[in-house]
């Protein structure tokens, strides 16, 4: 019955408006997307400040905490392979947070999964080991397991924990996204209460009409039981596909969010 | 004849770029001819397709493999010191990095574009590196990169190879990757830096 989950992915380092406005700490920028994002209907606002800077990034990540907090209280995705600038962005938000993210990868599960049971936090997990992401879902969910043990270990609750099928471009090879798609379902199936998330416009990644790809993409993923998406909130057309699929997935009781799209205007796309 | 073959190779037709490339060996073509005013013509049609966005990464896949049926019908009757390659190159993604989008989409340019790609995959060690320079002899080694944390890998993987005495003669040691910049390549002391897969097969037909 619960709505998708949307986190904000517009914050992140490798947008070259973001990349410029970290390294110039440019603030109204920052703040703006945040703004943005939670008025397009964010649930989660994602912080990747990853630019390159190596022994500036904890610090540029409390940076940006600070300006998002500033102008909202809506829970916020710590995004940072690093375990420093995790830590310290942890440490600095007052806001909901979830970890993003945990894998397999030896030098990352057991650190990022102590600091998700130290600060309560929930967290986005990806089937990557040390060999890296393996195609087949039956061994991505093999990983995915392993991590829903150590997280039990942590008493890391299960519903804390999105499991991200890892969505890699179609246009690479098309057994991409049928992988994820068969990874969620399998994920849903075998953990039980076990949380899914993805990043939807990985999917359309070097192929024209990349906007349809997504939406269409995303539509199958919520039937296969996505509970968490990871795209960009002001797409419009993007959004509008969440929710029609919610409200066909009986997960908008009476219609109520699809109606007050209607009424928005943001169904007309 | 070698507009069909070209046009084959542009059009991803693995089976027709394997048949008439068997014919016009047949006919007492001089394969070095074949390989360079046919098969390569086509494919730097193909690599220019890419980068003006006419063709997209599963159609430049397809005719890199159509290329690649040419070179191995070709390969037996080239002698010895006719390589089918414009040069050889290795490549992989640095230790504690997984990411291979990237990675793969320089592969699959530099093979379009002639070159003999020995790809190590990901999460190469700075000794793996150094074993495949040491085994392969490439005329360059590439490097990806695409979190800020293992950015740092490419240092020390380049100061490994340095060490071991193998960055002499003619090696180039290319890196790149969404985080890595023109700048911190020179910092590290890579010789090449590319912005992206096209921009990698650009550099290199310049000095290779």
């Amino acid at each position: 019955m619960c709505r998708v989950l949307i986190i904000g992915e517009l914050i992140n380092g490798s947008r070259t408006v973001v990349k410029q406005a970290v390294v110039e700490h440019d603030e109204t920028v920052i703040r703006d997307l945040a703004v943005q994002q939670v008025e397009a209907g964010a649930d989660y606002i994602d912080v990747n400040i990853s630019v390159g800077q190596g022994d500036k990034e904890a610090e540029d990540m409390v940076w940006a905490i600070k300006l998002i907090e500033e102008v909202t209280t809506v829970p916020l995705a710590v995004d940072s392979a690093n375990l420093q600038v995790m830590e310290a962005g942890l440490r600095a938000r007052k806001n909901t947070v979830l970890v993003n993210s945990v894998s397999a990868e030896k030098h990352r599960m057991e650190p990022f999964l102590d600091l998700c049971a130290e600060y309560n936090a929930a967290a986005a997990a990806l089937p990557i080991k040390d060999s890296g992401i393996p195609p087949a879902p039956e061994e991505r969910l093999e990983i995915c397991q392993l991590l829903a043990e150590k997280a039990r270990d942590r008493n890391i609750p299960v519903e804390n924990m999105y499991f991200d099928p890892l969505v890699l471009p179609l246009g690479v090879d098309t057994y991409n996204s049928y992988a994820a798609i068969e990874t969620i379902k399998k994920l849903k199936k075998t953990i039980p209460g076990v949380k899914t998330t993805a990043g939807i416009s990985n999917v359309s990644y070097g192929l024209p009409g990349r906007k349809l790809l997504n939406q269409v993409f995303l539509v199958l993923c919520m039937q296969a039981g996505l509970d968490g998406a990871i795209l960009d909130p002001t797409d419009q057309g993007l959004m509008a596909a969440v929710k029609t699929t919610e409200v066909l997935l009986n997960k908008d009781k009476m219609c109520m969010n699809y109606l007050q799209a209607y009424r928005k205007g943001l169904l007309n796309n | 004849m070698y507009q069909k073959i070209s046009l084959a190779v542009q059009e991803g037709e693995i089976e027709e770029v394997d048949q008439l490339t068997i014919k016009s060996l047949e006919k007492g073509n001089d394969p070095l001819d074949v390989l360079n005013n046919a098969l390569m013509s086509g494919i730097e049609i193909v690599g220019q397709k890419f980068a003006d966005g006419e063709l997209f990464i599963p159609e430049v896949m397809m005719c890199a493999q159509a290329l690649q049926a040419g070179i191995d019908r070709l390969n037996p009757f080239l002698k010895q010191d006719e390589n089918p390659h414009r040069a050889k190159i290795v490549i992989g993604t640095v230790a504690n990095d997984v990411h291979d989008l990237g990675k793969n989409l320089v592969k699959m340019m530099l093979t379009a574009n002639g070159y003999e790609v020995i790809d190590m995959g990901v999460n190469v060690s700075a000794e793996e590196f150094a074993g495949a320079v040491r085994g392969h002899n490439p005329d360059v080694v590439g490097m990806s990169a695409l979190i800020t944390t293992t950015m740092l890998e490419m240092s020390k993987t380049i100061e490994y190879i340095k060490t071991q005495g193998l960055h002499n003669g003619s090696l180039k040691i290319l890196v790149g990757g969404a985080p890595v910049t023109e700048k911190f390549a020179k910092e590290i002391g890579a010789d090449l830096y590319a912005d992206d897969a096209i921009e990698a097969a650009r550099i290199l037909r310049e000095i290779l």
